[in-house]
C-alpha cells in the first residue's frame, strides 16, 4: 500500500491556492469598502480611497488618493492624501492585533475642494451636537475676545444691555404715566362745566343785594355753588397728586435710562480692560497670526484625534481573574516589544506647505499600557536633514492613567515676512531677519505648560507717523537690534493662556507701552463715541414721550389753574363781596335801631319829665292846701 | 455525513486497511478536540488529504470529538491554564511568547493548549486502540453480524444494492 496519497496532495494545493487567489483578487475591494465605511464612522463624513493594492513587499496595503472629507464643510476635505502605504504584520492581525509596522504618507493637502458635496452621518452630528464637543457660544466669544479687541460698534452692539433694559422699562413706564395723566385729565372740569359756573356765577352778581333776605339767598346760592366748586376742588387735588406722581415716576425712569449708559460703559471697561487681551492683540501683531492660526490647527487635530487615542487603551484581558467555560485564556508573557491591540511601529508623513517640504515621523503609537510601554514619540520637521528650519519633538506619555506629553521646539533661521502695524496713528514696520525659536511645552492631562522663546538677532523698524508716540517709539527702536519674545503657555489645550514677555520691553519701556495704552484709549474712545450715539438713539423715544408726558402735565395744570382761577377766585370775591355788603346792610341797621332807640329814649325821658313836673306840680298843690 | 458514515461502515466490512482506519480515528482526535480556528488544525487537515487515511473515517470522528470537546473543555483549559501558570515552565513560555509564529499557534490559549497536549498524547494510543478494535471486530464481531437475520434482511433489500452501486 502506497503511504502518500498525492492526489489528496494536489487537491490541498489547490484548494488553498484558490482560496489565495480569491483572496488577492477581492481583499483590495473588500479592503477600500471596510476602510471606507469605517472612516465615515470615525470622520462623520464621507471618506473617499481612490485605490487600494495589496503589496507582498512589504506585506500590506497602498492607498491612492484617501479624500477624508470636513464632517463641518462638505464641499471641502479636511485631509486629502496622495499615497499611503502600511506595512502589516498579518500574524497579528490573525490573533485580532492591529500591528501597523510602517506607514508612510506622502503628498498631505488639508483644505482641498471637492467636486462633489461629501455624504455626512446623521447621528455623528447628533452625537457631537449632544456632547458638547463644539464650543459653545459663549466659548467661542471667549476665544474671540482673547483673539483681539473687536470694533467698537461690535462691542456696544453687544455691551448697551443695561441701557436697552432701562430704555425697555422707562417706555412701560411712560406709557403708564400717559394713561394715568390722560384719565385724570379726562376728570379735570372742562369747558362746558367751567361755562355753566360762569354762568351761575354771573347770576349771583346779578342779584340786587339791597336787603339782608336777598344776601341770605344770594349767600345760600353761592354755598350751593362753593360747595361743587368744592367738590370739583377735592377732586382736582386728588388728580394733581396722581399726576405728580406719573410725572415722578417718568422722571426717575428717564433718570434710570441716564444712569444705565455708565453701568454699561463701566461693564465695557470691565469686559475689555487692557491686559492679556491686548497683550494678545501686541502678540499677534508682532508675531503674526499664523503660527496662533497653526497652533489652533494642532489644538483642533489632537483634540479630533483624542477620544481615539483614548479608546487605544486596553480591554483589560491580560487581567482576567477567572476562566469561561469554552472560551479560555489568553495568558501574556513579558515580552521586550508587547503586543498590543493596536500598535504603529513607525510612520512618516510628508507634505509641502509654505514653500517647505514638512515630515512628521510618529514611533511606538500603541494601545499596550504594561510595564513594558513606550512612549510614543512624534517627530515634525520643516526643511531637509541637511537644512532644517523647525524641528518639533514630541514624547506622548501614556502611563499609569496620566497623559504627559513633552515637546521640544527649535528652530533656526526661520523667516517671519515683513509686517505693518498700525497703532495709535502711527505706522511702523518691523523688517526681522530670521529668527532662532527654541521652546518646551508640556501636556499634562490637557493642562498646559511650556514656554516658546523666540530670538530675533537683527531687526529693522521703520515709524512713520505725526506726534509724540512716533517721537518716542522712533527713538526707542532706533538702538534696538536683538531681541526675544518669550511666549508662556498656560491652561488647558482648547483654551490656551498667553503670556507674553519680551527684552523688547526693556528697550522699548514705557514707549510700545504708552502705544499699547494709547492704542487701548483711542479704542475705548470710540468705543465710547458709539456708545454715546447708540444711547442717545435708544433712549430718544424715552426723551420725547417723557416730554409728551410733561407737556399733557402741563395742559392738565393750566386747566387747573384755570379753573382755580375762574371759579374759586370768583366764587372768594363773591363770598367776600356779600359778606361785605351783608355787613354794610347790618351796620346801616344798627345805625337806624341805636337812633330810633335813641329817639325813643329821648322822648320816654322827655315824657317823663313832663309826667314828674306834672306830678310835682299835683304835690305842689297839694301842700298849698 | 450519512454517505461519510456509511462510507465507514462499509470500510470496517471491508479489506480497507486498519491502520488507514485508525490513523483518521486519530487525526479526527486531533482536529477534534482543539479549537477549530488553530493554525495547527491546516496541519491535520494537510496529514489527513496527503497520507492515504480513510478520509469518511476522518469527517465521522471530526464531529464526534468535537462533540465530546464540548463537554472536555473545563478539563482542557484547566490543563492548560496549570501549565501556562507552571513556574518551572515559565521560562519556556516566556521563550516561545517571543516569536510572532508561536504567538500565531495561539499556544498562550489555555484550552488550545491543554486540548492539544492531551490529543497529541492520545494520538498513538488511540491509533493502536482504533486499530485493535477494527481487527477485532472484523475476527469478532463481523461473522457473527453477518449471520444476523436482520442484516441478511438488509442485504437483500434495495436500498443495499443501491448502496452498494453507489458505494
Amino acid at each position: 500500500m502506497k503511504l502518500f496519497r498525492w492526489s489528496g496532495l494536489i487537491g490541498f494545493v489547490l484548494f488553498t491556492a484558490v482560496l489565495m487567489i480569491i483572496g488577492l483578487l477581492f481583499l483590495d475591494g473588500w479592503t477600500k469598502k471596510a476602510v471606507e465605511a469605517a472612516g465615515f464612522q470615525v470622520n462623520g463624513a464621507e471618506v473617499t480611497v481612490a485605490d487600494v493594492d495589496l503589496t507582498l513587499s512589504p506585506l500590506g496595503f497602498r492607498f491612492e488618493q484617501v479624500a477624508v472629507a470636513d464632517a463641518d464643510d462638505p464641499m471641502r476635505n479636511a485631509v486629502e492624501i496622495g499615497q499611503m502605504r502600511l506595512a502589516i504584520n498579518f500574524a497579528q492581525l490573525f490573533l485580532g492585533n492591529v500591528r501597523l509596522e510602517d506607514v508612510t504618507v506622502a503628498d498631505v493637502q488639508t483644505r482641498t475642494e471637492r467636486e462633489a458635496p461629501a455624504r455626512l452621518a446623521e447621528s455623528a452630528e447628533n452625537d457631537s451636537d449632544s456632547a458638547g464637543a463644539e464650543p459653545s457660544v459663549a466659548e467661542q466669544q471667549v476665544e474671540r475676545i482673547a483673539g483681539e479687541l473687536p470694533s467698537p460698534t461690535e462691542v456696544v452692539n453687544q455691551q448697551t444691555q443695561n441701557t436697552r433694559e432701562a430704555v425697555s422699562d422707562a417706555q412701560q413706564v411712560i406709557a403708564d404715566a400717559r394713561s394715568e395723566i390722560s384719565a385724570a385729565a379726562s376728570e379735570v372740569p372742562d369747558e362746558d362745566e367751567l361755562a355753566a359756573y360762569r354762568q351761575r356765577i354771573a347770576e349771583i352778581k346779578a342779584r340786587e343785594l339791597n336787603s339782608i333776605e336777598a344776601i341770605r339767598a344770594t349767600q345760600q346760592q353761592l354755598s350751593e355753588v362753593a360747595s361743587e366748586a368744592a367738590q370739583d376742588k377735592l377732586a382736582i387735588e386728588s388728580l394733581k397728586r396722581e399726576i405728580e406722581s406719573a410725572a415722578e415716576q417718568t422722571r426717575s425712569a428717564v433718570a434710570q435710562v441716564g444712569q444705565a449708559p455708565a453701568e454699561d460703559w463701566a461693564q465695557l471697561r470691565e469686559d475689555y480692560p487692557l491686559n492679556q487681551e491686548s497683550a494678545m492683540k501686541v502678540a499677534r501683531l508682532l508675531i503674526g497670526d499664523k503660527l496662533f492660526d497653526t497652533y489652533d490647527q494642532a489644538s483642533y487635530w489632537y483634540e479630533k484625534a483624542k477620544p481615539w487615542i483614548r479608546r487605544l487603551a486596553p480591554a483589560r484581558e491580560e487581567v482576567e481573574p477567572a476562566a469561561q467555560r469554552l472560551d479560555g485564556t489568553f495568558v501574556r508573557f513579558p515580552h521586550p516589544d508587547p503586543t498590543a491591540r493596536f500598535q504603529l511601529d513607525q510612520a512618516l508623513v510628508s507634505f509641502r506647505a509654505d514653500d517647505w517640504p514638512w515630515e512628521m515621523t510618529i514611533e511606538d503609537l500603541s494601545s499596550h499600557r504594561g510595564e513594558l510601554y513606550i512612549p510614543t514619540k512624534l517627530a515634525l520637521q520643516r526643511g531637509t536633514d541637511d537644512r532644517i528650519g523647525l524641528r518639533i519633538n514630541g514624547l506622548l506619555d501614556r502611563i499609569d492613567g496620566t497623559s504627559v506629553d513633552t515637546w521640544d521646539m527649535l528652530g533656526q533661521g526661520v523667516a517671519f515676512a515683513q509686517r505693518s502695524v498700525a497703532l495709535a496713528d502711527v505706522n511702523l514696520t518691523w523688517t526681522p531677519e530670521p529668527a532662532n525659536i527654541t521652546g518646551n511645552l508640556v501636556i499634562t492631562d490637557g493642562e498646559l505648560d511650556g514656554q516658546v522663546q523666540l530670538a530675533f538677532p537683527q531687526s529693522n523698524f521703520d515709524v512713520t507717523g505725526d506726534g509724540l508716540t512716533t517721537r518716542y517709539l522712533r527713538q526707542a527702536l532706533s538702538a534696538i537690534d536683538a531681541f526675544t519674545i518669550d511666549i508662556d503657555l498656560a491652561g488647558r489645550v482648547t483654551r490656551p493662556q498667553l503670556s507674553v514677555r519680551s527684552n523688547l520691553d526693556n528697550q522699548l519701556g514705557d514707549a510700545l507701552a504708552d502705544v499699547a495704552k494709547a492704542e487701548y484709549d483711542a479704542w475705548l474712545a470710540d468705543a465710547r463715541q458709539e456708545l454715546d450715539a447708540r444711547v442717545a438713539e435708544l433712549r430718544a423715544p424715552v426723551d420725547d414721550a417723557a416730554a409728551q408726558v410733561r407737556q399733557q402735565r402741563d395742559e392738565v395744570i393750566v386747566r387747573i389753574n384755570q379753573f382755580e382761577s375762574e371759579v374759586e377766585a370768583e366764587i372768594r370775591s363773591l363770598e367776600s363781596k356779600i359778606e361785605s355788603e351783608r355787613k354794610r346792610l347790618e351796620q346801616a341797621a344798627a345805625d337806624r335801631l341805636k337812633a330810633e332807640r335813641e329817639k325813643a329814649e329821648a322822648a320816654a325821658r322827655k315824657e317823663a319829665e313832663e309826667k314828674l313836673k306834672e306830678e310835682a306840680e299835683k304835690l305842689k298843690d297839694q301842700f298849698s292846701f | 455525513m450519512i454517505d461519510s458514515l456509511l462510507k465507514l461502515l462499509k470500510a470496517l466490512n471491508s479489506d480497507v486497511g486498519p491502520w488507514q482506519i485508525s490513523f483518521a480515528g486519530a487525526l479526527a482526535l486531533i482536529i477534534g478536540f482543539t479549537p477549530l480556528w488553530s493554525p495547527h488544525n491546516l496541519l491535520i487537515l494537510l496529514f489527513a488529504f496527503v497520507f492515504r487515511v480513510h478520509l469518511a473515517t476522518f469527517f465521522v470522528f471530526w464531529g464526534v470529538f468535537s462533540a465530546l470537546a464540548w463537554l472536555l473543555d473545563p478539563w482542557f483549559h484547566a490543563i492548560g491554564l496549570s501549565l501556562l501558570n507552571q513556574d518551572s515552565l515559565q521560562g519556556f513560555w516566556t521563550g516561545l511568547y517571543q516569536s510572532d509564529f508561536w504567538q500565531a499557534t495561539r499556544f498562550n490559549h489555555s484550552i488550545t493548549l491543554g486540548s492539544l497536549l492531551v490529543s497529541v498524547l492520545a494520538f498513538l494510543p488511540a491509533a493502536v486502540i482504533f486499530r485493535l478494535g477494527v481487527v477485532q471486530y472484523r475476527a469478532y464481531m463481523l461473522p457473527y453480524i453477518d449471520k444476523l437475520k436482520v442484516v441478511q434482511l438488509l442485504k437483500g433489500s434495495r436500498f443495499y444494492q443501491l448502496y452498494e452501486r453507489i458505494g
